[in-house]
């Protein structure tokens, strides 16, 4: 299992199986079930625009992480016409009183993004007010979270 | 003048559990912001973990982080000084870890303040319980557009020759430290 690190994102054509943990950050695995290749990306904000005084690093937002992690996949070979997107975090965790609402709007970006780029959202898991772990199986698309819910 | 401040804590905690509680070590430093989550435990663990603002000539945020094993120490360490049976005693665990950060987060506060003739304000100590890096993305989240350093406290108490819990402390961004440990 490898651990996906905050602001990272992973791809694998080999069968691996990625894992994190997300608080009021977003997880999104995408699957191409053709090719048996998956993906994952840990974003922390939704868009860059509205970070300017943050390092401008993809993984970071949703709006730039979510077509990087497509693009890397098309450049294993995997195919976006066949591609699903589960999706699994932005939980409100109590500690933070947040006037910017970035546990929601982390969520609606992965949504929004995903829908610009035409890979259909299959499954989701998010809100709440707990953090989860996601285990993502790349070679069956099988995403777990916590106790062992499948997406 | 971190030292001084922490030993000062280990005092407030012994008397908390009623016997010697012993600053084991402690590290002053910078970190990024992304660096956060990987300076403390593993991906799943589940920690307590108590907030508090500090407002004033100090500004920052202070975090005690508590693994669920020193949370249970710290609990038992409370429940004997009352006198009570283990099982009679009901404490929350909430306010275990509350009252284990008032008592450190009082004592580096206050050493602070003495030493840079300033005063500062710590809020009521907000809680919550998750899993480590659930929490620490939340506090990557909070910093991550403003600041890419943060000045760290991290220490290490304990007690009965085991350990008795994991500190650490976020600062503001504009405190800095000295070879010695001290604040400027």
């Amino acid at each position: 299992m490898r651990f996906v690190k905050s602001c990272e994102i992973a791809v694998s054509d080999s069968g691996e199986v990625l894992f994190t943990v997300v608080g009021s950050c977003v997880c999104v695995c995408i699957h191409d079930p053709v090719s048996r290749m998956g993906g994952m990306a840990h974003f922390l904000l939704p868009n860059r625009d509205a970070y300017p005084a943050s390092a401008a690093r993809e993984g970071k937002f949703g709006d730039l992480s979510i077509p990087a992690l497509i693009s890397r996949l098309e450049s294993l070979g995997a195919s976006r016409n066949s591609m699903v997107a589960k999706i699994a975090g932005g939980a409100r965790i109590v500690m933070v009183s947040d006037v910017l609402d970035v546990p929601r709007r982390n969520v609606e970006t992965a949504r929004r993004v995903l829908l610009e780029e035409g890979v259909p959202l299959v499954s989701q898991d998010t809100g709440g007010e707990r953090g989860r772990k996601v285990v993502f199986d790349t070679a069956t698309g099988i995403v777990s979270v916590n106790d062992g819910r499948i997406l | 003048m971190i030292g001084p401040a922490l030993e000062r804590a280990a005092a407030g905690l012994t008397e908390l559990v009623g016997s010697a509680v012993v600053l084991e070590y402690y590290t002053v430093e910078k970190a990024a912001v992304e660096d956060l989550p990987f300076l403390l435990g593993k991906p799943d663990d589940v920690v307590s973990l108590v907030s508090i603002e500090i407002r004033g000539g100090i500004r920052g945020q202070l975090l005690f982080f508590l693994g669920e094993e020193a949370l249970e120490r710290f609990a038992a360490g409370i429940c004997r000084t009352t006198g009570l049976e283990p099982r009679e005693c009901e404490i929350d665990a909430a306010d275990v870890a509350r009252e284990v950060a008032n008592i450190v987060g009082n004592a580096l506060l206050t050493e602070l303040c003495e030493r840079l003739n300033v005063g500062s304000t710590p809020s009521v100590p907000s809680y919550v319980r998750d899993l480590l890096y659930a929490v620490l993305d939340i506090m990557q989240i909070k910093y991550a557009g403003d600041f890419e350093h943060l000045g760290l406290v991290r220490a290490e108490f304990a007690w009965e020759n085991e350990n008795a819990g994991f500190f650490f402390s976020l600062l503001s961004p504009d405190v800095t430290f000295g070879e010695d440990g001290g604040a400027s």
